[in-house]
């Protein structure tokens, strides 16, 4: 057994920092930090970068212009990123491209990857309708077929990013005759298709996410992935991808030292709030979390780099990442007193406002990407094998 | 024993549910908060209107006396109806300090206006941004003559701006006690920086450079206020655990009327089990948080040392707010955590209940030390 990395692995840390800190600018980081999760010019610029430097492709299998990295490696990548709070198309190379190679024809292959291996593609998601969420199988968002196109017509709702992204990925009904789960299929088309209309919606976390409105949008039949009504497979393999790169540490890492740091520096009642020792607790507490999150997150890495696919780990990283997200927010500015309540921009205000955003962005972790219950019905049925309600 | 109300306190409270329901509807928390108007004037008239503003006050200077479970009645609708009025800061806190800590003339002066809503005065306790504590007081009120001049800085003061007076607590230079003293937040000298709170909409740092200050303007006969201090923050500290129960109840409410509105899979949410015991515990936290605050009420109704219940009710109402919006986002899922949506009203609300007037932390404290 050896739990630290190799010195390869430790070099790539270093070639990627070293990259990331010549390009990632104070400019370009305090636009992202006001941008709302909307990608402005200068990170659309990087994400161009990225792409030039083949970093777009670092897990990606060379024979598609990859790295062909380990899932380690790439976690080392993703990591580093995160750090620097950067997480612009990320789903885009992680979760969609990986789909496509695995079910897309040749063509649409030759279409798509190339250009989002530049980062000049960005892919929104299309599940969601007003209702169907956990049950995505109930959509009734309808694809019908005429001649060599397909007619779409529907609603989906939180679609995040599809007031920037170039393309979306869309799950529709094709066959109402079919069963639920049999009747679907998955469709890639650009945004600017006429009949398409996309409105704001507004989050109390600053992210911003829509409603899209699609009102007879003409795709050609070439815009179906894999087979017509094989839908839900295709959105559960993408799934399976998105879930390893769902509940994240190294953020969580980060905002935990940089609370430590604030509480080396901060004081009350003469002496720092690290030397209370209701304050140490609670940060013991938090470390000893954090750590139980990174070590889950090595061992489904560590996983799919020997072919192993962690299904039950990855759903309780997703679990374990997003509470514990509350709760180093939570917890983080009780030990910061009442200043640990003040935003960003606000006098006073501890470690930029950081705890506050995780606050309010916190609750959507617990239920996107599929909610918590849904993620230990996974653990519980297909990690422990028990039987289903 | 009695855990419910009697027919009067049960008639307050409904009187009052009937009168939010129409006149501070989720439009108008919302609006406050994003400042359009900061202060809710209608409401606050209305309120004036109905009494409440003036419940604890003694009938001499116009209050109704009313009994302590009442005011907890009244302040757990408030609470419910996530109100965006410093009732709790101004009637309760300051308007309790006046009462308790004024001389007759003050109170003659003060809480009649106080009572019929012409005054809004707000607490400046807070000067540290890392401790709630209310001791730890740098504020200096130096003799100058036959008046005084004040002078420090105070934090996380509530609607500030929206003032009348500033009700400070300050250090007498002489003999070091605490001292309150009342300051018209227009002085010259007094300057007012917006503090952004996700929790609180309206908070302000007050700098005092210089002020002056005549001896009518501190409240009491010169002795130390600091036993009038404690004693106005355990009654705060009461009904702000009411508070956090009438907004934990309702959040429970919307909470189950949504497990039993949406479907997924074929059928309501509600029937899943994990949404079930998920709410199970909300509503066992939620139970045992409303008898908490109000034993620790009826402690203080009965005039007994109400220290342990007060501080066990305030940390666990408070704590069951915040958990139970946390868990009712988990069941809204989407929808609730949209802007539009009413939900993070609460929860902020939850949050600002939180840590109101030194907050629980405090009360914390103050348990270990009852251990
Ligand atoms: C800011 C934001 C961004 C988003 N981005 C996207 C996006 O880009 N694309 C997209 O398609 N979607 C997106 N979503 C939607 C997100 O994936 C859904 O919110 C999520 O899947 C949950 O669905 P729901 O909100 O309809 O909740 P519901 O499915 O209604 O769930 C409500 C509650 O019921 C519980 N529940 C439901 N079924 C069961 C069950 N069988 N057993 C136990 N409990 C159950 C849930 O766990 C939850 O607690 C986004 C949402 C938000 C808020």
């Amino acid at each position: 057994m050896d739990f630290r990395f190799t010195p390869e692995q430790e070099q790539l840390r270093q070639d990627i920092r070293r990259f990331l800190d010549e390009h990632v600018s104070a400019e370009l980081r305090a636009e992202i930090a006001t941008s709302a999760h909307t990608p402005g010019p200068l990170a659309r610029c990087f994400l161009r970068l990225l792409g030039e430097r083949g970093w777009l492709g670092i897990g990606w299998p060379t024979e598609y212009g990859g790295q062909g990295r380990t899932m380690l490696e790439q976690m080392i990548f993703y990591d580093e990123l995160d750090l620097r709070d950067i997480h612009y198309g990320g789903l885009t190379i992680t979760s969609l491209a990986m789909t496509l190679m695995k079910l897309a024809s040749e063509e649409q292959k030759r279409t798509y990857l190339p250009r989002i291996l530049r980062g000049e593609l960005e892919i929104c998601l299309g599940y969601t309708e007003p209702g169907a969420g956990s049950d995505l199988a109930s959509l009734i968002t309808r694809a019908e077929r005429d001649r060599d196109d397909y007619v779409i017509t529907g609603q989906k709702v939180f679609t995040t990013g599809a007031h920037y992204s170039s393309h979306i990925w869309l799950l529709a009904r094709t066959d109402p005759g079919l069963p639920r789960h049999k009747g679907l299929s998955v469709f890639i088309f650009p945004l600017d298709s006429p009949g398409i209309t996309v409105r704001p919606l507004y989050t109390m976390g600053r992210i911003r996410t829509n409603e899209v409105f699609l009102d007879h949008v003409r795709v050609p039949a070439s815009a179906m992935i894999g087979a017509p009504n094989s839908g839900f497979h295709t959105v559960a393999v993408a799934l399976d991808f998105e879930r390893i790169f769902m509940g994240k540490y190294a953020r969580l890492r980060r905002n935990f030292s940089d609370l430590v740091a604030c509480c080396r520096k901060l004081s009350r009642n003469g002496r720092t709030l690290l030397e209370d020792p209701v304050v140490q607790d609670r940060l013991v507490g938090l470390h000893i979390a954090i750590e139980r999150l990174r070590l889950l997150c090595f061992k489904s890495a560590w996983k799919v780099d020997r072919g192993q696919v962690p299904t039950a780990e990855a759903s309780a990283q997703k679990v374990l990442a997003s509470e514990l997200e509350q709760r180093l927010a939570d917890e983080g500015m009780k030990i910061l007193g009442p200043c640990g309540q003040l935003e960003s921009g606000s006098p006073h205000a501890p470690m930029e406002g950081r705890l506050v955003d995780a606050w309010l962005l916190a609750p959507m972790m617990r239920f996107g990407g599929g909610t918590n219950e849904i993620q230990r019905d996974i653990i519980a049925q297909r990690g422990l094998g028990l039987p289903r309600a | 024993m009695d855990l419910e109300f009697n027919e009067e306190q049960a008639q307050a409270a409904e009187a009052a549910r009937r009168f939010l329901a129409r006149e501070c509807p989720a439009t108008l928390v919302r609006r406050v908060r994003e400042g359009r108007p900061a202060h809710p004037d209608a409401l606050w008239a209305g309120m004036g209107a109905q009494g409440w503003l003036a419940l604890p006050f003694a009938e001499k200077y116009g209050g109704f006396d009313a009994d302590w479970v009442t005011l907890g009645a009244v302040i757990e609708e408030l609470g419910r109806a996530c109100d965006p009025t410093p009732f709790i800061d101004c009637v309760v806190s300051c308007g309790g300090l006046i009462q308790d800590a004024g001389s007759e003339a003050q109170k003659q002066r003060w809480l009649p206006a106080l009572g019929r809503g012409e005054l809004l005065v707000s607490l400046a306790m807070l000067e540290v941004a890392t401790d709630p504590d209310p001791e730890q007081v740098a504020t200096r009120l130096e003799a100058a003559g036959s008046s005084y001049r004040l002078s420090g800085r105070k934090l996380f003061v509530e609607r500030a701006a929206g003032a009348h007076l500033l009700l400070v607590t300050a250090r007498e230079a002489a003999s070091g006690e605490l001292r309150l003293v009342l300051v018209p937040a227009q002085e010259p000298g007094v300057e007012l920086v917006r503090l952004q709170s996700f929790a609180h909409p309206h908070l302000f740092e007050v700098r005092l450079d210089d002020v002056a200050i005549d001896a009518g303007q501190i409240l009491g006969e010169g002795a130390d206020a600091m036993p009038h201090l404690r004693r106005a923050l355990q009654c705060t500290a009461a009904l702000l655990a009411a508070a956090a129960a009438g907004g934990s109840q309702r959040v429970l409410e919307m909470t189950l009327a949504h497990a039993r509105e949406r479907q997924q899979f074929g059928r309501p949410i509600g029937s899943f089990q994990a949404v079930q015991h998920m709410l199970a515990d909300v509503w066992t936290d939620v139970e045992t948080a409303r008898l908490a605050a109000y034993e620790a009420i009826t402690e203080l109704h009965l005039g007994r040392a109400a220290d342990e219940k007060v501080a066990i009710a305030r940390c666990a109402s408070s704590e069951t707010f915040v958990r139970s919006c946390f868990t009712a986002h988990q069941i809204f899922g989407g929808v609730g955590f949209m802007w539009e949506a009413d939900l993070h009203l609460w929860t902020r609300k939850a949050k600002e209940i939180e840590l109101a007037c030194g907050g629980t932390v405090l009360w914390r404290r103050q348990l270990a030390t009852l251990l």
